[in-house]
């Protein structure tokens, strides 16, 4: 396994040093993006969502056809509350059908239960984004026991604005401990300790098209090992499409990551369904028509894509 | 008891900072210790990343990367996600030399550095000075792990801090001031200057266009700064905007003296309301971050200013979050003795660390690099 992957990487690094990247676009005909226009999509990108930012890397690991400081994009400290495998579980046992009617081929990239599963979750985090509903809206049914998960959380946080409950641990504390100290946990309900990832983008020049990175720590902080992050990614992707690597642009440590070799396909359909619909999606909302792909994969990684306008053009 | 006296007023409770430090950061230290620094343990200068929280769910994370192996100085790196504060790595050769550092000796005096840039002046012109961090740290390169603790120092006095009123800041605004407010802050944090500075002035004036200024013109804000001058500024401020012709009407409507006194007496509260020293805060949920507690010695230190109505800036996926960020006040009465030269402060701090347990045997944190050694890349091992 490791050899066949160091062969095949070195392989795709011939061909990547012997081919130029990508200059003329065809994002409409195949899917693909040119180095221009991952940078222009990337700007976008950080422009509307600003959790994400561009980054050099490592100087040694820079790729000479994108500009040295913006050689990727970065999102940090993404909250993961849930393992997408108990997600999964839960959904299955609640009797919901995966459905794809797109994808008639049986190709069964686009499971849409983890685009369902972020729908469910928090409303109010994915504003909509009806033109890109790939699968049927109608096949989404509630999941009880994410729902009721997402509810204890929301209580918590409306705590917020209540000061006054507080006030009686402020004052035991007074006396008990010193006052200036909230240690990490001043009451343990209080503190919520989740998996985080950092989860970048790359631009891949073999498949022309972007590339998901993930970083995971666990609910300490601690970096927690790429098997584990197997829990977080959809088990219709896990060590299939999703494999641990290093990283093209940081030094250290193993990364999983989303393989890139279906992407093109995959967003070259969802453009189409987008055109048949009357929308022509423009080029630089590559990178929100991605990631909303890429929630299929990592259904509970809570990372920001929202959008608040229209994809593209509609041209009817 | 006496706070159960006073109804609101409380001992300031803050939530403490968590570090991340990415494997990159362990990976950059091993390669300067193999290439450089060979045996020399003296600490050297290091770059922390700061940032107000960004989700609703989870307080964001102060990070050291690989980035993070130089100083501020020598360290380009930086953007509105990554707020650069000056910090020191303490590295020592041997488990023995760890164990055997003198934590609280050691916190003291990153704590006294803090203090000092408070007085010299320094703090406003880089803020970030006032998050200064510490980091100890073996790094166990045989069998490639590493130990290491973090420090957030905070300032302790004998006097302390009481925290008078907090509230989230959409309950305390106005809807236009709310939208004023947001907007500066959004321009604040475009801007690649004034995104990287964590600490800052918050204007909020009666006509409700918000701004949002660097600790460094304070004076300008103040005319010349004092204390004394203060409370006339905002007579005068107020009156300004008395006659201005807007307020005026509205004004001359009362035609009854007392509830035209009442009326400036209100306004008088509002507008000592409308200067707030506003920072980013880590956190979620109902305490101020970390970063308050050096903000307010700051102030009360530097500035003479024993009540301090402070903005407590978080942010929803990157956007100014006025749900959730917080507005409150704290008194800070003027500690003794901190302006004696030979004075060192009392500082809390390391990461982890409960109040009240004085356990000196800390646990370290403990990190496995032998996913970067390269002889054990090949082995599908673990």
């Amino acid at each position: 396994m490791q050899v066949k992957q160091k062969v095949y990487e070195l392989y795709k690094g011939t061909v990547e040093r012997v081919t130029g990247p990508r200059i003329v676009s065809a994002f409409l005909e195949k899917g693909v993006l040119s180095v221009p226009e991952f940078i222009l999509a990337g700007d976008n990108l950080v422009s509307k969502c600003p959790t994400w930012s561009w980054e050099a890397g490592d100087p040694s690991k820079r790729k000479p056809f994108l500009p040295p400081d913006k050689q990727f994009l970065v999102t940090r400290n993404v909250p993961c509350l849930r393992r997408a495998i108990s997600v999964e579980e839960e959904y299955d046992a609640a009797g919901a059908e995966v459905v794809l009617d797109d994808d008639e081929d049986g190709e069964g990239w686009l499971a849409t239960h983890g685009v369902h599963a972020s729908k469910t979750e928090e409303e109010e985090d994915i504003p909509s984004m009806d033109t890109l509903d790939i699968g049927k809206t109608e096949g989404i049914k509630s999941i009880p026991s994410y729902f009721s998960a997402g509810k204890k959380d929301g209580e918590e946080e409306d705590d917020i604005p209540d000061m006054d409950t507080y006030e009686d641990s402020g004052n035991d504390s007074a006396t008990a401990q010193p006052s200036y100290f909230v240690a990490e946990e001043p009451e343990e309900d209080n503190i919520l300790r989740t998996r985080t990832y950092d989860v970048s983008i790359t631009y891949d020049k073999y498949y022309q098209t972007p590339r998901v990175w993930l970083t995971g720590y666990d609910e300490s902080r601690m970096p927690l090992k790429p098997e584990l992050v197997f829990e977080d990614i959809s088990q219709d992707h896990a060590r299939k499409t999703v494999t641990i690597e290093d990283h093209p642009h940081l030094l250290a440590g193993k990364h999983a990551s989303v393989h890139p070799c279906k992407h093109a396909a995959v967003m070259k359909k969802i453009i189409d369904v987008l055109m048949s619909r009357g929308v022509e999606p423009e080029v630089d909302k590559y990178l929100f028509i991605f990631l909303k792909f890429m929630a299929s994969v990592i259904p509970t990684i809570e990372y920001d894509y929202t959008v608040d306008f229209d994809l593209g053009s509609t041209s009817r | 008891m006496e706070a159960r006296a006073a109804a609101a007023a409380r001992p300031l409770q803050v939530a403490a900072i968590g570090c991340c430090a990415e494997t990159g950061f362990w990976d950059a230290l091993r390669r300067l210790k193999l290439d450089v620094l060979g045996t020399d343990d003296s600490p050297i200068p290091i770059t922390g990343y700061y940032t107000p929280r960004q989700y609703e769910k989870i307080a964001s994370l102060f990070r050291i990367c690989p980035e993070s192996i130089l100083p501020p100085s020598a360290n380009s790196f930086g953007d509105r996600n990554n707020c650069p504060v000056p910090g020191t790595l303490v590295n020592t050769n041997n488990k023995r030399g760890f164990q055997n550092l003198d934590r609280a000796l050691l916190l003291k005096a990153e704590a006294k550095k803090i203090l000092h840039d408070i007085t010299s002046g320094k703090v406003e012109q880089d803020p970030a000075l006032l998050l200064r961090f510490l980091v100890i740290s073996f790094a166990d390169l045989k069998n490639w792990k590493v130990y290491y603790n973090v420090a957030f120092p905070s300032l302790t006095f004998d006097s302390k801090i009481t925290l008078l009123s907090l509230k989230v800041a959409s309950e305390v605004l106005s809807q236009d001031e709310a939208a004023s407010l947001s907007k500066a802050f959004t321009e604040w944090r475009k801007s690649s200057e004034t995104t990287v500075v964590p600490f800052f002035l918050v204007n909020i004036p009666p006509d409700s266009s918000a701004t949002i200024r660097q600790l460094k013109d304070w004076k300008t804000c103040q005319g010349n700064g004092q204390k004394v001058c203060f409370v006339p500024c905002i007579f005068i401020s107020y009156f300004c905007w008395m006659s201005s012709d807007k307020s005026f009407r509205r004004i001359s409507l009362f035609t009854n003296y007392s509830s035209c006194i009442s009326l400036i007496m209100c306004k008088y509260l509002d507008v000592l309301m409308q200067l707030l020293f506003g920072f980013y805060d880590h956190g979620n949920r109902g305490f101020p971050g970390w970063a308050l507690r050096n903000y307010i010695a700051f102030v009360s230190l530097r500035w003479k200013i024993e009540k301090v109505q402070f903005f407590c800036y978080r942010e929803k996926r990157g956007h100014p979050d006025v749900q959730q960020s917080l507005i409150g006040e704290a008194s800070f009465p003027t500690p003794h003795g901190w302006d004696d030269p030979g004075y060192v402060p009392e500082a809390i701090g390391w990461e982890g660390e409960t109040a009240g347990k004085e356990s000196k045997e800390k646990k370290p944190k403990e990190i496995d690099l032998s996913s970067i050694n390269p002889a054990s890349q090949d082995e599908e091992k673990q």
